[in-house]
């Protein structure tokens, strides 16, 4: 019994030792994470190899890869990985254009944030991405409300009568457009920072060369940026991916199915029609596919860079 | 050439201004329709000027439960920021200065801030029931922690990593050990870093609007899930949900402003250190 | 050390005398939580006492309900007693055993006095699953075609109208015959019916076709009339969740279609008459554009917002929506001016759809007897009647719908039990259904939105519920 408690007391007096605390420190943040991540992971794989629905939820019946058949057979799944795949591309894209108009601008105009106005115009061009995408869903939803949206009002005062949210096309192309609202400021905060990161010898050199603003830009600028652009792209397709709130709040996948994406359609599927199996499995493929993507994309940046 | 240069700035400055007003507007319009009395709101979409009326927040502070929500989401964010904080800081330590695990914790860190909520969701959603732990702010709050830190850590490894070790071994020296010195020496070093992890964790919690709105039902309901409720069997309650979404914006409008040094530093941080 | 033991008995006492049950409601908002408020606060005021029950309700909104609903229910959470489901969702959530079985709480007269023949058969059907009760009905729900009799009145009467309305009516049939042309083979016959039935003279609501149904709404749409006192003739619902399908079926068996084949569960929404139905229904939107475009977001209270801001003239809408559109105070615009009547006929003469909400007994609850004795009360008795009368609708017994008192509240009641009694249809009960019912929901809205054609959806959804009902067991 002693020399339990000598031993146990020599243990805890050596954790303050490094040997031990560099695993201790990091046992908290591991283990919430493992709950919160990794069990779920597992019980995911699990839960999609039964066929769990509403009914028979508390004693399913095993389905093998079942799950997985019906939903890479289904029409549905590979519409809602369209919708993803668009949805990220075209955001991202106007996020980047716009804020490397928009840093691009203010850093040549603006330069540094010296006094309280520039201070200012920042913070309000970058309160978009502030607010929660819940709300900013709230707010879109009632500025294109046909009835009492002030979007519709201003359209059709210029003759414009068609209603955004109703064609499948222009309903995907506004959520974008929303999207980049909420975003290009994040890209453009990325970017404008970038710019001030830069080392200015190659910028003097090119400017006694004799060349011209856009050519610094095109050939010195952006290339040394690029590493940063790269990552901030990353950060942000992977965002876009995601993105359930507003979709959610403003279309719900319609109209049909045009903007359903894969966040929405295990929404729909696990939520509302009960198949909690079929959900497990379209995360387990998801992942899948998320994982294989982002491996290509990082060598290909790579290589680019 | 002076010509060129003059359009050059009046675009500039133009475009400059049409991202000001962009960015402002729907906050505005979001401002205008909640104090726009209930009549005008469907008769008169356009109308900008008229005599606000503050039925919108009546209903939805006195009449609704709302406070019991923003009470909620402040419970929600302020703990799981403080958990975050707590459970991170020493990951973030160990990390920087011991290289635990180095490249293959970041990689999972990143990992889970890759996949979609939704697939985690599910198996956590399965797992709190049989837990009891749905509509309960302990669940909300776990769940918060766990999705928070991952950006937690690799910001605070960031910073970690810009101070200079000497400090710390200066202090061994000095006779504290590895612990006291990270506590006594390498933390009020880190304040700056801190506040930023705290604004953004804080943010990402208030925010969350996917998690709180399957995990809960009513009792742990946040204001982000609460705001969006004004769908009633009547008609949408344009007032009243631009009412409830001001007040669950304000927090986010006092953290912009006060932080804004912090938050520059701490999004462009992630990305170039990264 | 007496007094110690004496008081310390007194205060047990006391608290164990003064505890009261809780019952709480898990209700959806809209007008059935009215009444469910009312009749809470008359229940603690008068019952709470005598029974040593205390009700108290928790409000969830409507996006998502059904979503809360499955939550609650499935995680055993003994926070609430009593619940407002759709007798759709009764088939699989008694499957999964998380509802109370009722019938030994029925079956006792002390508990429950008020005795089951009195509910409509169709009704307490739908409340039933493998033979057992698993709730008991509380509202039953129709559509009425609401239509604003001042216009109607005009142009019955006006000769102008008359006049503009031929015109509209053979634009409209000259139409009808283009189409006849496009459409494939199996949906011609309805068509062909529609053009039969064109007049060219205006009819009274409540013997409308559905080519009345359609001339009407061209004429009271300013894009074929610009002289139209509306915007659009009427309104269809289109937003994936609960209604489009519901409403869509009072079209489907109009024109003389069904779920499945008699007596069997083999899907038969590919069938000629289904196709008919679909193409009419999706081309009020995608041909004559005589409903607003954005009605794939409409469900029941947009379309209470068109008729009550006078944006419509007429429409198929819930009967819960009545006492709203012809309150003063709610609907200052149209509130004298709105009439109801049947829904118009097809093909196969015409049929309402019915569906009724119950309330159910949460097997987890920690209070069932309690519990149950509320629900009996909400759902059989005559307060309980009332309350629903007043602010929802009516709870489907013929000794409270077609009672005097309460025939004397709600006259346009005498309506919804013929609507009831003579064309009446409901859905079928079963665990799946809430599946199929998407299932058709997508590709409706689909065929809507204009992404598939009426022709390919009908099969689509077709084939999807024959796959589902094939992996569950159903042929074999």
């Amino acid at each position: 019994m002693g020399v339990l408690g000598i031993k146990l007391f020599t243990i805890l007096r050596n954790l303050g030792e490094d040997k031990y605390l560099k695993y201790l420190m990091l046992v908290p943040a591991v283990s919430i994470l493992a709950f919160v991540t990794i069990y779920p992971f597992i019980y995911s794989i699990y839960l999609s190899l039964y066929k769990v629905t509403i009914q028979n939820y508390f004693n399913p019946p095993f389905y093998g890869l079942g799950n997985y058949i019906e939903e890479l057979t289904s029409l549905h799944f590979w519409n809602s990985i369209k919708v993803t795949l668009t949805y990220t591309a075209l955001s991202v894209l106007i996020e980047f254009i716009a804020g490397l108009i928009l840093a691009i601008i203010f850093y040549e105009k603006i330069g540094e944030l010296d006094s309280w106005w520039k201070k200012i115009l920042v913070t309000v061009l970058l309160a978009p991405m502030m607010l929660a995408p819940a709300i900013v869903g709230v707010i879109y939803r009632m500025m294109l409300n046909e009835l009492i949206g002030i979007i519709p009002a201003y359209l059709k005062s210029i003759g414009i009568y068609i209603p955004l949210l109703t064609d499948p096309t222009l309903a995907l192309l506004t959520l974008v457009l929303i999207d980049a609202w909420q975003w290009s400021p994040f890209m453009f905060l990325v970017i404008f920072s970038g710019l001030h990161s830069l080392p200015s010898e190659p910028v003097q050199a090119a400017m006694v060369d004799g060349a011209s603003k856009l050519q610094i830009y095109k050939y010195i600028v952006l290339p040394l940026l690029s590493p940063i652009i790269a990552v901030a792209i990353i950060f942000r397709a992977l965002d876009a991916v995601k993105a359930f709130d507003t979709i959610f709040l403003i279309t719900a996948g319609g109209p049909g199915t045009a903007t359903e994406t894969i966040s929405m359609y295990i929404y729909h599927r696990v939520f509302t029609q009960g198949d909690f199996g079929a959900g497990a499995a379209i995360t387990i493929i998801t992942l899948l596919l998320l994982t294989l993507i982002c491996k290509f994309l990082l060598k290909f940046l790579y290589k680019v860079s | 050439m002076r010509n060129g240069k003059k359009i050059g700035d009046i675009v500039s400055y133009l475009v400059l201004a049409l991202a000001v007003v962009i960015a402002l507007f729907p906050l505005l319009y979001l401002l205008s329709m909640s104090f726009k009395p209930r009549g005008l709101i469907t008769t008169k979409p356009t109308l900008w000027l008229f005599k606000p009326s503050l039925e919108h927040y009546h209903k939805v502070i006195v009449e609704g439960f709302f406070l019991k929500y923003l009470f909620n989401s402040i419970i929600v964010a302020t703990s799981s920021t403080i958990i975050t904080l707590i459970v991170s800081l020493p990951a973030a330590f160990s990390i920087a200065r011991f290289r635990v695990g180095g490249e293959n914790i970041s990689f999972w860190i990143l990992s889970i801030k890759m996949l979609p909520p939704m697939v985690f969701l599910v198996p956590i959603y399965v797992i709190f029931q049989h837990l009891r732990l749905l509509d309960r702010l302990v669940g909300l709050i776990i769940v918060y922690v766990a999705f928070n830190s991952p950006l937690a850590v690799w910001l605070l490894r960031s910073f970690i990593e810009e101070l200079p070790k000497e400090v710390e071994e200066q202090a061994m020296v000095d006779g504290c050990t590895r612990l006291s010195a990270f506590s006594r020496v390498v933390i009020p070093l880190l304040i700056p870093g801190i506040l930023v992890t705290i604004a953004l964790t804080f943010i990402s919690s208030w925010n969350e609007f996917l998690m709180a709105l399957i995990l809960t039902l009513e009792k742990a309901r946040t204001i982000t899930v609460a705001a969006s409720e004004y769908i009633t069997g009547y008609g949408i309650l344009w007032g009243d949900i631009a009412a409830a979404g001001v007040i669950a914006i304000i927090p986010n409008i006092i953290l912009a402003v006060t932080l804004q040094r912090y938050l520059v530093r701490g999004l462009t941080l992630g990305i170039i250190k990264g | 050390m007496l007094a110690v033991i004496v008081s310390s008995l007194l205060i047990i006492s006391a608290t164990v005398a003064k505890q009261s049950v809780e019952v709480v409601i898990f209700i959806r908002e809209g007008p059935e939580t009215d009444m469910v408020k009312a009749a809470a606060e008359y229940w603690n005021k008068h019952y709470a006492a005598k029974e040593g029950i205390v009700v108290k309700y928790a409000v969830f909104g409507r996006p998502g309900y059904f979503e809360k609903i499955t939550t609650t229910l499935l995680a055993r959470s003994p926070d609430y007693d009593i619940m407002w489901v759709l007798c759709n969702e009764i088939g699989r959530f008694a499957a999964a055993g998380v509802l109370e079985p009722l019938d030994k709480y029925v079956s006792s007269k002390e508990l429950y006095p008020y005795g089951l023949k009195a509910f409509f058969p169709a009704s307490l059907d739908s409340c039933r699953y493998k033979g057992k009760l698993y709730a008991l009905p509380s509202v039953i729900s129709t559509f009425h075609l609401y239509y604003r009799k001042d216009l109607i009145n005009k142009l019955l009467t006006d000769k102008a109208w008359k006049a503009k309305f031929s015109e509209i009516a053979s634009k409209i049939k000259a139409d009808l015959g283009k189409m006849l042309e496009e459409v494939p083979e199996e949906v011609k016959p309805g068509i062909r019916w529609l053009i039969e039935h064109i007049k060219t003279e205006p009819v009274s609501p409540d013997k409308w076709t559905w080519s009345d149904f359609l001339v009407t709404a061209a004429f009271f749409t300013k894009s074929h009339n610009p002289g139209s006192p509306t915007e659009y003739g009427t309104t269809i619902m289109g937003k994936r969740g609960e209604c489009p399908p519901k409403e869509w079926y009072m079209f489907l068996w109009s024109f003389g279609g069904d779920f499945f084949k008699h007596g069997t569960y083999i899907p038969t929404l590919n069938s000629s008459a289904a196709k008919q139905a679909l193409t009419f229904w999706a081309s009020l939107l995608r041909r004559w554009h005589v409903v607003p475009p954005d009605v794939d977001t409409y469900e029941y209270p947009e379309v209470l917002e068109a008729l009550r801001s006078g944006k419509v003239a007429f429409s198929l809408q819930w009967d819960a929506a009545y006492p709203d559109l012809t309150s003063k105070e709610k609907s200052p615009l149209v509130w004298d001016k709105i009439a109801i009547t049947y829904v118009p006929i097809g093909p196969n003469g015409r049929h309402h759809f019915i569906h009724t909400w119950t309330f159910v007994l949460n097997a987890a609850s920690l209070k069932k007897e309690a519990a149950f004795k509320v629900l009996a009360w909400l759902t059989s008795s005559k307060e309980g009647g009332i309350f629903a009368a007043k602010y929802c609708g009516p709870i489907p017994r013929s000794d409270i719908m077609l009672s005097e008192e309460i025939l004397k509240m709600r006259p346009d009641w005498k309506l919804m039990a013929n609507e009831i009694a003579k064309y009446g249809h409901a859905e079928a009960v079963m665990p799946e259904w809430p599946k199929i019912h998407d299932i058709i929901c997508i590709h409706l809205v689909n065929a809507l939105a204009g992404v598939e054609d009426p022709v390919k959806a009908c099969n689509a959804m077709n084939s999807e519920i024959y796959a589902l009902l094939k992996s569950a067991g159903y042929y074999g």
